[in-house]
């Protein structure tokens, strides 16, 4: 695994240079914090990452679409397959990976955040650049943890598919449209109650959470569940997805 | 023991017979030509040796494992290059190499190879693949298929794309591995090639084995003719039938008539003469792979 996993880095600084996503993402918040955000927004733009969100929604979507499909446009699938390696393993290592390079763009885009914020307080004073570092924390662990629903079903799509421009185009119209797919599906479960545990309204609501009461009792209302059934469902979720993902490249002769 | 064996191996494409209880073998140090036409299923078996393609029944046995579909820890000693080299535009010669020799504890030093390959030059040097021509492609493709100290290495058409100088060094580089133990199964439609790099032979089509032998022996079927242009050559074929020679009217105008113990050109010539006919031409042909290949597809009714 440990070999997948090398073989994998290589692939994402080399063939990927994922680490231009990381670059922009760090610079990106330290140029709209400092120059174009005022100080009565400095608190806003902290949450968005300085603008920086965007920016690491739309490399999360190119990275884990670009993974499975570049290597059926390069046919590097055969060679990647005739190893001794099992699907399994190779599957794995390349989910792995993935998480590897967000988590890295998106402490990226954080840093460049508190970078801007620095450079900000330094030149303009402390006015208005209060974080409230817990919640801030909170929810970039909520963002990787959300986000990994995100990858199977772009994952997913670029396995049925094996095409980067339809994997990466719904990558983006999903990390935009998530909300409002989820918004319309929450209007439909007023029709049929249960339709209220998609998927997407799951992954919406869920999103949501910061651990506060008034979330939890928010959540509870809905779903008319604990939270912690809530997330048994969103894991639940997850491991189907992925499961199926890993079924279709399992079967997928090339 | 052979190396690389297929026992009945069958698959099906919904209603196509792509391989039809499939049986052959390669022995260690052995260049064997896994010949026959578009679609006759080369590639098919090819796949399913590397394990990438389920088959419906049969068994692989690559140095006494099984080959399955999804894990085959025996792959690791079986390097190929199926259809074309595969390559990630990114990345230099020398990073593929390193990033291939990773799945080996063992693998050959990258140098030294990329040298043996030809792939150590000005050219390659630090420029990315995407930069590569099909050539220098197909080099980088066969240096992969060796970096990992392979028993077996599969090749399918490996000369495309190569200059002739390249085709001569790629054909003196498998010759030479080949004598240290290593074996080679290539498939090519480049027949003068094969002819003159393989030790066996194996002729494919319609997803059927129709022959297996040696390359001399399968040569040695293919008997050597006289080919003869005269001014009647209706009269020399008489002339030969009567005189109990194989012959017939070939394409071109001429008069084909097979090399036996006592039938050779100077004997055609004299028969010639004797029938009182001018001769206008006279060739005498060597075996051939090709022309003995479309023989024996045609022979078996199975030509594409």
């Amino acid at each position: 695994m440990i070999t997948l996993l090398k073989q994998e880095w290589m692939k994402a600084v080399k063939q990927n240079r994922f680490y231009v996503w990381a670059i922009i993402s760090f610079l990106l918040p330290v140029v709209t914090l400092i120059w174009f955000i005022p100080a009565e927004s400095q608190t806003l733009g902290y949450a968005a990452l300085g603008g920086a969100g965007i920016v690491v929604a739309i490399a999360a979507s190119v990275l884990s679409a670009l993974t499975f499909t570049q290597e059926f446009n390069f046919g590097t699938i055969r060679p990647l397959l005739s190893r001794q390696y099992s699907r399994l393993q190779i599957f794995i290592s390349k989910i792995v990976m993935i998480v590897i390079e967000y988590v890295i763009v998106l402490a990226s885009a954080v840093l460049g955040t508190l970078a801007g914020r620095l450079i900000f307080q330094t030149l303009n004073g402390t006015t208005g650049t209060e974080i409230d570092w817990q919640p801030f924390l909170f929810h970039q662990v909520m963002d990787v943890v959300m986000t990994l629903f995100f990858f199977a079903i772009v994952i997913l799509v670029s396995n049925l598919v094996k095409s980067s421009a339809a994997a990466v185009s719904l990558g983006i119209v999903l990390s935009i449209a998530t909300s409002i797919i989820a918004a319309i599906t929450t209007s439909l479960v007023q029709f049929w109650e249960p339709l209220k545990l998609n998927p997407l309204t799951v992954e919406s609501f869920l999103s949501q959470f910061d651990g506060t009461s008034a979330v939890n009792f928010a959540l509870h209302m809905y779903f008319g569940a604990d939270v912690w059934v809530i997330w048994v469902v969103y894991v639940g979720y997850l491991v189907l997805l992925y499961l199926l993902t890993f079924l279709i490249f399992q079967r997928r002769s090339v | 023991m052979s190396l690389l064996e297929l026992r009945h191996v069958s698959k099906k494409f919904g209603s196509y017979q792509a391989l039809d209880d499939v049986s052959f073998s390669v022995e260690p140090g052995r260049i064997v030509g896994l010949i026959g036409p578009n679609g006759a299923g080369k590639s098919t078996a090819m796949r399913a040796m590397t394990g990438l393609m389920r088959f419906d029944s049969g068994d692989i046995i690559f140095d006494g494992q099984p080959v399955k579909f999804s894990k085959t820890k025996a792959l690791s000693k079986m390097g190929n290059l199926i259809e074309y080299p595969s390559i990630y535009p990114n990345f230099t010669a020398e990073d593929h190499m390193k990033y291939y020799a990773m799945d080996s504890d063992d693998p050959e030093n990258i140098q030294e190879l990329m040298k043996l390959t030809g792939i150590d030059g000005p050219n390659f040097g630090k420029r990315k693949a995407k930069h590569f021509s099909l050539g220098m492609k197909q080099r980088l493709g066969i240096a992969i298929a060796l970096i990992r100290k392979p028993k077996l290495v599969i090749l399918d058409e490996p000369m495309n794309g190569l200059d002739p100088q390249s085709v001569r060094e790629i054909r003196s580089l498998i010759q030479e591995l080949a004598q240290k133990g290593i074996a080679f199964l290539i498939s090519s439609h480049l027949l003068d090639e094969l002819q003159r790099l393989a030790d066996d032979v194996v002729i494919i089509n319609k997803g059927k084995i129709i022959r297996r032998a040696t390359m001399k022996d399968f040569l040695s079927e293919d008997k050597a003719e006289v080919k003869v242009k005269t001014s009647d050559n209706q009269a020399m074929l008489k002339a030969a039938e009567d005189a109990g020679w194989h012959a017939k009217l070939g394409d071109n105008d001429q008069v084909l008539i097979t090399v036996e113990e006592g039938v050779n050109a100077q004997a055609v010539l004299a028969k010639a003469t004797e029938a009182k006919l001018d001769v206008l031409d006279i060739q005498t042909g060597t075996a051939n792979l090709e022309e003995h290949l479309l023989e024996v597809l045609s022979e078996k009714g199975t030509r594409a």
